[in-house]
C-alpha cells in the first residue's frame, strides 16, 4: 500500500512533468501568439529581446537584475513601517535580518530568520517577497535554459537573451501554474485576504490573535518556484498554509514539478530524450534511496519514546509517511518549505536531508538550478570516466577540456567553502554558538543543517536553531550568495565555452551518456565527490547522534 | 652472454631511476607536479613535528616519524616511476646520439659545381640552404634534399631496417635523413635543417623527454587533481574546528595523514610516467610523434584514410584462379600458364607459377634452349618459345585475340567479363593459335585486415580506402577488405576534399602519406603520419613520422593513443574510488575517543586508531608503487565499443578501486599488529 | 592543540591554498 502510494505519486509527478516539459520547450522556443506581448513588455522596459547575449553579457544581466532586486527588497523591508498595506503596524526590519532575508529571497533560498506573520507587513509579503519568489525562480529557470542551450544548441556564440528568457519563465510558466494552484489552495481553505489579524476568544476565555493575510498566492509560488518561504512562521505545517491532505499532496507535487520537467526539457532541447531520462534517472535513484531511509526511520519511530512512528514535530493530519515524503522532496528540490519540524526527525533522516542539500541541491534541485547543478556533476563524471574509453572526454559531442574543467572545479568549490568553512566558523566562534539549541551531536547537526541549507539555497532549517543571531544572519547571507552566484557564473561560462565548440559525430566509439551504466556513473560521482566530502562532518553530527541513540543516549 | 648484458642494462636503468627519485625531490622540479609537491610539503611538516616530539620526548613521536617516512616514500615512488619512464627513453636517445658524429663535409658553391671545387667544413656548422657533396661511405651530415645524382642509402641507424634504399633527385624519394650512411654512388644535397633542428635532434629530444610539454588532456586532468586536492584541503583544515565542538583535539600529524591519503596521490604520482611511457611505446613502434598532442588526437580519431596499396593489399596483382576454356583440361592450362610465365620475373608472373604449382603439385622445369619472349608495351604479351616449336603466350585479352586471330568461345568470354567486372584483371593463355583459358589476376587483400577493420568499426572508427583504381576495382577490393567506404581514382585534391568533408561532419581524420602532393592533406588531417621514405614536405606537414614507412602503422598509432588516455582515466578513477575505504579507516580512528559509538564505522575492524591511520598511509604509498608497472606498460586495451570499454574499466578500476583498499588496509593492519609496530 | 603545531599547521595550510589556487588558475605554467 505504501509502495503503491509512492508509485502513484511518482507516476502523477512524471506524467505532469513530461507534459510541462513540452509546454516549456515551446515557450522557450518562442510562441508566435505570445511574441507580441513579450516584445511590447520588453521594449517598454528598454530591452531589445532580439539581441542574443554571450555568456558574459548573460551573466552580467543576471547579476544586475538580482542586484536591483536586492536593493528594492532591502529598502522595502527596512522601511515597511512607513509604507502602506500594514494593517498590523509592523515596524521596519533590523539591518542584519533585512540583509539576510533579502539575499535569501533574491537567491531563491527563502531561509527565514524571521517569522512572517509577526515581522512582515502585507506589502513586504506581496510586493517584496512574492515578487522575488517569481523572479528569483525565473532567474534560475532562465539560467538553466541558457546553460542547456550552451550544451545542446548548434555551434554559435550566444546563449539567448536573459530578459526574454526571464519574462517567458515568469509569464508563461510560473504565473499560470501559480494561479491554478492558488485557486486550488484557496478552495481548500488557505486564506487570501488583505484584512488584518483576527482576535478571538478561546473556549477557556483567553484571547488569541489569529494571523491571516494574502497567503494562497504566496504559497502557490513558494512551492512551484522551489522558494519555500512560508507566509506563516511554521510554514506548511500551519493549518492555514496547508489545511488538508489534498492541499498537502498538491503542494508536494508542486515542489518537484518544474525541477523534474527541466530534466525532460533538457532531453528535448538536446534532441535526444534519452539524455534527459538519464539525468532524471540518476536523480530519481538517489531520491528514492533517500526517501526510503527517511520513511523507514520515521515510520519505525524512536523506541526510547515508545512504540509507533516518530510523531514529534509532525502534524497529526499528515502522519509519518506524508511528512517523510515532504521532507525528502523539500530538501531534494531546494524548496525548504516544511510540513513537519525537521529538527525532530530521526538522526539518519536528518543525515539524508543534509546530504541532499550538501551535494549542491542536484537531486531535482531548485527550478533550473537543480539541472544546471547536475550538469556540473555530469561534466566531472564525463571527464573522469570519459578518458577510460580512450578518447578526449565528450558530452553531447562536445569536448570537455581544460577550461571547462577549471570552471567546473571553481563552481564545485563553493559547496565545501560554504558548508565547511562557514560551518567551521559557526561551530567555533562564540558569537555564533549562541544559536545552538541542543547539546552534543544534535546541536552540531543544527549548525551543519543551517549551512548546508544556505549554501544549497534550500532555506529549510532545524527549527531549534536560533537563526536570528547577527553572526549567523550575516554569514548565512554571504554563504547563500556564494551558493547561488559562484555556481551560476562558472556554469554560464562553461555553457559559453561549450557552444563555441564543434559538435562531433556520435559513433560507437563515443562515450555513451545515457543508459544504466551512465546513470550509475553519475550517481557514484555525486556520492563520491559530493557526499564523501562531507562524510567527516556528517560523522560528527547525525551519525554520532544515531550511534549514541542506539546506545540509549539522547540529546 | 646477451642475457647478462640485458640484465646489466636493466639494473642500470633501475639504479638510475633510484638516483632520479632522490634528485627529483628538488623543489625546483617538483613544484610542477602539484599533487606530489603538496605531498612533499606535508611530509616535511610531519617530519618536523615528529622530530620535535622526539626531541621533547613526547609519546607518539615514533608514530609521527613512521607516518612521515611513508609520506616521503609516496613521493619517492612517484619520482621513481617518472625516472624509470624517462630512463627507457634515454637509453634509446644515447644510441641515436652515437650516430651524430662530427665529420668534415664537402660544401659546394652551387648544386652543379664540380665536387673538386668543394670546400671542407665541420658538419655541425652546416646551415639550411647550403649544398653538400656526399659519396659512398659518408654519413649524411644532416637532413637534406637530393638535388643531383642517385645513391643507395643505409638508414638502419634511424629505422633499424638494414636493406639500403634508393635516394634520387626529383620525385618522392629525394629526402635524406641525417645520421644515415651512403652505401653506394654519390649525391649533391641541399641542407634543409639548421644545426640542432634536424630530424635526428628532434628525435633525440623527444625520446629523452626534454621537450616534453603537458598535453591538453594532461593539463585538464591536472586541473581536476588540483581541484580535488583543494577540496580535501578544505575538508581537513576545517576538521579540527568541527572536532573542537565535541572537545576532540586532532593531532596535526593525523590531519596530515588523512589529507595525503585523500588527495589523488596515485594518479598524481603516475601521471607524467604514463605520458612518457606512452610516447615510448610509439618510439618502440618506430614512430616519432612531433608532439604529444598528436598522440592524444590519434586516440580521438573517427575516420582513417588508408591507402589501398601496401596497407590493405600487397600492392601487386596475383594469380587468384586459372579457368580453362571448354574442352581444355585444367592441367593442360596450368602447365601452359606455368611455361608461359617461367621466365617472367614480375610478381604477377611468379604468382602464376605458384598458382600452377598449387594445382599440379609441381611445375615443369625450364626446358633447355627455350627462348623467353619478354613483355613489351607494344605486344602486351610475354611467353616462352620451346625448341620443339611450341609457343606459349599469356597477355591482355585484345593482344591475345590479335595474336591468335580467334576470339575466346562464349563461356570463356563470359568468364573474362565476370573477372573484369569483379575488379580483377583477366589474362588469356594461348598455345600457338589456341586459346586455352584465362588467368584471374587480382589484388590480394592482406590476411587479417578484415578482422582489423571489424575491430576498428567496433571502436567507432570508420575506414576509408584511398586508391587510384577505377571505381569498379575499388568497390570489389573495398567489399573484400571490409572497409566502410572508398575513394576511387583518387587525386590529392579529392583526398583533401574528403578530409574537409569528414571534418565538417564533426569527425577527426587520420591519414598517412609520403609524396609532396600529400602534404596539404597531411596538414589538413587531424593526425597525419608521414612515411620516413617520403619527401621532406610530407614529413614537415605531418605530425607523426613512421620510420619503417609502413602504412599499417596508422592503426598502431591510434591504439597507442587510446591506450594512453585509457591508462590515465583508469588510474584517476581508481585513485578517487580508493577514498571511500580511506575514510572508513581514518575517520573512526580520529573520532572514536569523542564518540565511542562511531566505532561502528570501523567496518574493517582495524586494531587501533594508530594502526588504522598508519595502515591507510602505508596502503597509499604501496598502491602507488604497485601501480608503477601498470603505468609504464599501459592499461590492457582490447578494441571494443566505448560502452563495452566503459563497462569493463568501470568494473575493474572503479569497483576494484573501491574494494582493493578495504582488503589492502586490513592486510597491512594485520601485518602491523603481527610485527608489533603500533 | 599546542601553539607550535597550530602555527606550523596554519602556515602550511596557507601556503598550500596559495599554491593550489595558482595551480588551478594558471595550469599552463605548471
Amino acid at each position: 500500500m505504501t509502495l503503491f502510494s509512492y508509485a502513484l505519486y511518482f507516476g502523477v509527478l512524471v506524467g505532469a512533468a513530461l507534459c510541462l516539459a513540452v509546454w516549456m520547450g515551446r515557450v522557450y522556443d518562442g510562441l508566435p501568439a505570445l511574441a507580441g506581448i513579450e516584445r511590447r513588455l520588453l521594449r517598454g522596459a528598454g530591452v531589445d529581446p532580439s539581441r542574443d547575449m554571450g555568456w558574459a553579457a548573460y551573466a552580467m544581466a543576471v547579476l544586475a537584475f538580482n542586484l536591483v532586486g536586492f536593493g528594492v527588497l532591502y529598502v522595502v523591508l527596512r522601511g515597511q513601517g512607513l509604507l502602506p498595506l500594514n494593517p498590523d503596524g509592523i515596524g521596519g526590519m533590523a539591518p542584519d535580518l533585512a540583509f539576510n532575508t533579502t539575499i535569501s529571497f533574491v537567491t531563491n533560498t527563502n531561509w527565514q530568520a524571521y517569522s512572517g506573520e509577526a515581522q512582515l507587513s502585507y506589502l513586504s509579503q506581496m510586493a517584496g517577497l512574492t515578487v522575488q519568489n517569481f523572479v528569483s525562480a525565473g532567474t534560475g529557470m532562465a539560467v538553466a535554459v541558457a546553460v542547456i542551450r550552451g550544451f545542446t544548441a548548434a555551434k554559435g556564440a550566444t546563449l539567448g537573451n536573459f530578459w526574454l528568457d526571464l519574462t517567458r519563465s515568469v509569464l508563461w510558466i510560473l504565473l499560470p501554474l501559480s494561479v491554478v494552484l492558488a485557486l486550488f489552495l484557496a478552495w481548500q481553505g488557505v486564506p487570501q485576504t488583505l484584512q488584518g489579524a483576527v482576535t478571538a476568544t478561546t473556549v477557556e476565555g483567553g484571547e488569541q490573535i489569529i494571523a491571516r493575510g494574502p497567503a494562497a498566492a504566496q504559497i502557490a509560488i513558494k512551492q512551484l518556484g522551489t522558494n519555500g518561504g512560508g507566509f506563516f512562521g511554521v510554514n506548511s505545517a500551519h493549518p492555514f498554509e496547508n489545511p488538508t491532505i489534498a492541499s498537502n499532496l498538491a503542494q508536494s507535487l508542486s515542489i518537484l514539478l518544474i525541477p523534474v520537467a527541466f530534466c525532460f526539457l533538457f532531453g528535448r532541447m538536446a534532441g535526444d530524450r534519452r539524455q534527459g531520462w538519464a539525468i532524471f534517472a540518476a536523480m530519481a535513484v538517489m531520491f528514492a534511496a533517500g526517501l526510503a531511509v527517511i520513511h523507514v526511520y520515521e515510520v519505525a519511530g524512536n523506541p526510547s519514546l515508545g512504540i509507533g512512528a516518530n510523531m514529534e514535530g509532525k502534524e497529526q493530519r499528515f502522519g509519518a509517511m506524508l511528512s517523510a515524503l515532504w521532507a525528502a522532496s523539500t530538501t531534494a528540490a531546494s524548496n525548504g518549505s516544511v510540513n513537519a519540524m525537521h529538527d525532530s526527525f530521526m538522526p539518519l533522516s536528518g543525515l539524508v536531508m543534509m546530504v541532499f542539500m550538501a551535494i549542491g541541491e542536484v537531486i531535482f534541485g531548485g527550478v533550473g538550478a537543480g539541472l544546471y547543478g547536475m550538469l556540473l556533476y555530469v561534466v566531472l563524471a564525463v571527464f573522469l570516466a570519459g578518458l577510460m574509453v580512450g578518447r578526449t572526454p565528450e558530452y553531447l559531442g562536445r569536448k570537455i577540456e581544460a577550461r571547462e574543467v577549471t570552471l567546473a572545479v571553481l563552481a564545485f568549490l563553493s559547496m565545501p567553502l560554504g558548508i565547511l568553512v562557514g560551518g567551521a566558523l559557526a561551530a567555533t566562534v562564540p558569537a555564533a554558538l549562541t544559536s545552538v539549541q541542543d547539546a552534543g551531536p544534535h546541536g552540531f547537526g543544527e549548525i551543519l543543517y543551517a549551512y548546508s541549507s544556505a549554501t544549497g539555497n534550500n532555506g529549510s532549517a532545524f527549527g531549534g536553531w536560533g537563526a536570528a543571531n547577527p553572526w549567523n544572519t550575516t554569514a548565512l547571507g554571504l554563504v547563500m550568495l556564494l551558493g547561488r552566484y559562484a555556481i551560476i557564473v562558472p556554469l554560464l561560462a562553461i555553457a559559453g565555452s561549450m557552444i563555441r565548440k564543434p559538435k562531433s559525430a556520435t559513433t560507437s566509439g563515443s562515450f555513451p551518456t545515457h543508459g544504466p551504466l551512465f546513470v550509475t556513473l553519475l550517481v557514484l560521482t555525486v556520492l563520491i565527490l559530493g557526499a564523501l566530502t562531507f562524510f567527516p562532518v556528517l560523522a560528527l553530527g547525525p551519525v554520532a547522534e544515531e550511534t549514541a541513540r542506539m546506545a540509549g543516549q539522547s540529546f | 652472454m646477451i642475457r647478462d648484458d640485458k640484465a646489466a642494462a636493466m639494473s642500470g636503468l633501475y639504479m638510475a631511476a633510484v638516483r632520479q627519485s632522490v634528485t627529483k625531490l628538488d623543489p625546483r622540479t617538483l613544484w610542477r607536479n602539484p599533487v606530489m609537491f603538496v605531498t612533499a610539503i606535508v611530509a616535511a611538516m610531519t617530519t618536523v613535528l615528529g622530530l620535535r616530539d622526539l626531541a621533547s620526548g613526547t609519546a607518539g613521536a615514533g608514530v609521527a616519524l613512521h607516518i612521515a617516512v611513508w609520506l616521503w616514500l609516496c613521493v619517492l615512488f612517484a619520482n621513481f616511476a617518472e625516472g624509470l619512464a624517462e630512463g627507457r627513453g634515454r637509453a634509446r636517445a644515447d644510441t641515436l646520439r652515437a650516430t651524430k658524429s662530427e665529420t668534415r663535409v664537402r660544401v659546394l658553391a652551387d648544386p652543379d659545381a664540380d665536387p673538386a671545387t668543394a670546400s671542407e667544413v665541420v658538419s655541425t656548422t652546416l646551415r639550411a640552404g647550403q649544398f653538400v657533396y656526399i659519396a659512398a661511405g659518408d654519413i649524411v651530415p644532416t637532413d637534406g634534399e637530393v638535388l643531383r645524382g642517385m645513391a643507395s642509402v643505409n638508414e638502419s641507424a634511424i629505422t633499424g631496417e638494414s636493406a639500403p634504399v634508393i635516394r634520387e633527385a626529383g620525385g618522392d624519394r629525394s629526402s635524406l635523413t641525417g645520421g644515415t650512411t651512403i652505401a653506394s654512388d654519390w649525391v649533391v644535397m641541399q641542407v634543409t635543417a639548421d644545426p640542432g633542428k634536424s630530424f635526428l635532434d628532434r628525435m633525440i629530444a623527444l625520446v629523452e623527454g626534454a621537450e616534453r610539454q603537458k598535453t591538453p588532456n594532461e593539463i585538464a586532468l591536472n586541473i581536476l587533481l588540483v581541484g580535488l586536492t583543494l577540496i580535501f584541503l578544505f575538508v581537513v583544515v576545517t576538521l579540527p574546528a568541527f572536532a573542537s565542538y565535541s572537545g576532540t583535539v586532532i593531532p596535526v600529524v593525523t590531519l596530515a595523514a588523512l589529507f595525503v591519503t585523500l588527495i589523488p596521490t596515485t594518479i598524481g604520482g603516475l601521471l607524467s610516467a604514463i605520458g612518457i611511457a606512452g610516447m615510448d611505446r610509439l618510439v618502440k613502434a618506430n614512430v616519432i610523434a612531433k608532439s604529444g598532442r598528436a598522440v592524444e588526437a590519434a586516440g580521438d580519431v573517427d575516420t582513417l584514410l588508408l591507402d589501398k596499396t601496401g596497407t590493405i593489399t600487397f600492392g601487386n596483382r596475383q594469380a587468384f584462379a586459372l579457368i580453362a576454356g571448354a574442352g581444355v583440361d585444367a592441367r593442360r592450362l596450368a602447365e601452359a600458364a606455368a611455361l608461359a610465365s617461367l621466365a617472367d620475373e614480375t610478381p604477377e608472373g611468379k604468382s602464376i607459377v605458384e598458382k600452377a604449382r598449387e594445382m599440379l603439385g609441381s611445375v615443369p622445369a625450364m626446358p633447355a634452349g627455350a627462348a623467353f619472349v619478354p613483355f613489351t608495351a607494344q605486344t602486351r604479351l610475354s611467353g616462352l618459345d620451346l625448341t620443339d616449336g611450341r609457343r606459349f603466350r599469356k597477355g591482355a585479352i585484345d593482344a591475345v585475340i590479335r595474336l591468335t586471330g580467334q576470339t575466346p568461345p562464349g563461356a570463356l568470354a563470359a568468364q573474362v567479363d565476370a573477372i573484369a567486372r569483379s575488379g580483377g584483371t583477366p589474362l588469356l593463355v594461348a598455345e600457338g593459335a589456341q586459346i586455352l583459358g584465362v588467368v584471374h589476376l587480382k589484388d590480394i587483400v592482406k590476411p587479417g585486415v578484415r578482422t582489423r577493420f571489424a575491430e576498428l568499426r567496433a571502436m567507432g572508427i570508420r575506414t576509408v580506402m584511398i586508391t587510384g583504381d577505377n571505381p569498379l576495382t575499388a568497390a570489389a577490393i573495398a567489399a573484400e577488405a571490409g572497409v566502410d567506404d572508398f575513394l576511387a581514382e583518387a587525386t590529392p585534391e579529392m583526398k583533401l576534399d574528403l578530409i574537409r568533408r569528414e571534418q565538417a561532419g564533426g569527425r577527426l581524420v587520420a591519414m598517412c602519406g609520403d609524396g609532396s602532393n600529400d602534404a596539404p592533406a597531411l596538414a589538413q588531417a587531424d593526425v597525419g603520419v608521414a612515411m620516413n621514405s617520403g619527401t621532406s614536405a610530407a614529413k614537415e606537414a605531418a605530425n607523426l613520422i613512421d620510420l619503417d614507412s609502413d602504412p599499417t602503422k596508422l592503426i598502431e598509432v591510434v591504439l597507442v593513443g587510446k591506450q594512453l588516455l585509457i591508462s590515465r582515466g583508469a588510474l584517476t578513477t581508481f585513485s578517487i574510488a580508493n577514498d571511500v575505504a580511506k575514510y572508513f579507516a581514518v575517520l573512526p580512528a580520529i573520532f572514536v575517543a569523542a564518540y565511542p559509538g562511531l566505532g561502528v564505522l570501523n567496518i574493517m575492524g582495524l586494531a587501533s586508531p594508530t594502526s588504522a591511520i598508519l595502515s591507510a598511509v602505508i596502503f597509499n604509498a604501496l598502491i602507488l608503487a604497485a601501480l608503477v608497472p601498470l603505468a609504464l606498460r599501459g592499461v590492457q586495451y582490447k578494441p571494443a565499443s566505448a560502452a563495452a570499454l566503459l563497462r569493463r574499466n568501470l568494473a575493474v578500476y572503479g569497483l576494484g578501486g573501491m574494494i582493493v583498499p578495504f582488503v589492502g588496509i586490513k592486510a597491512i593492519d594485520l601485518c602491523l599488529v603481527a610485527l608489533n609496530l603500533t | 592543540m599546542p601553539l607550535f603545531d597550530l602555527i606550523l599547521g596554519a602556515a602550511v595550510t596557507g601556503a598550500l591554498f596559495v599554491y593550489l589556487g595558482a595551480a588551478l588558475l594558471w595550469p599552463h605554467r605548471f
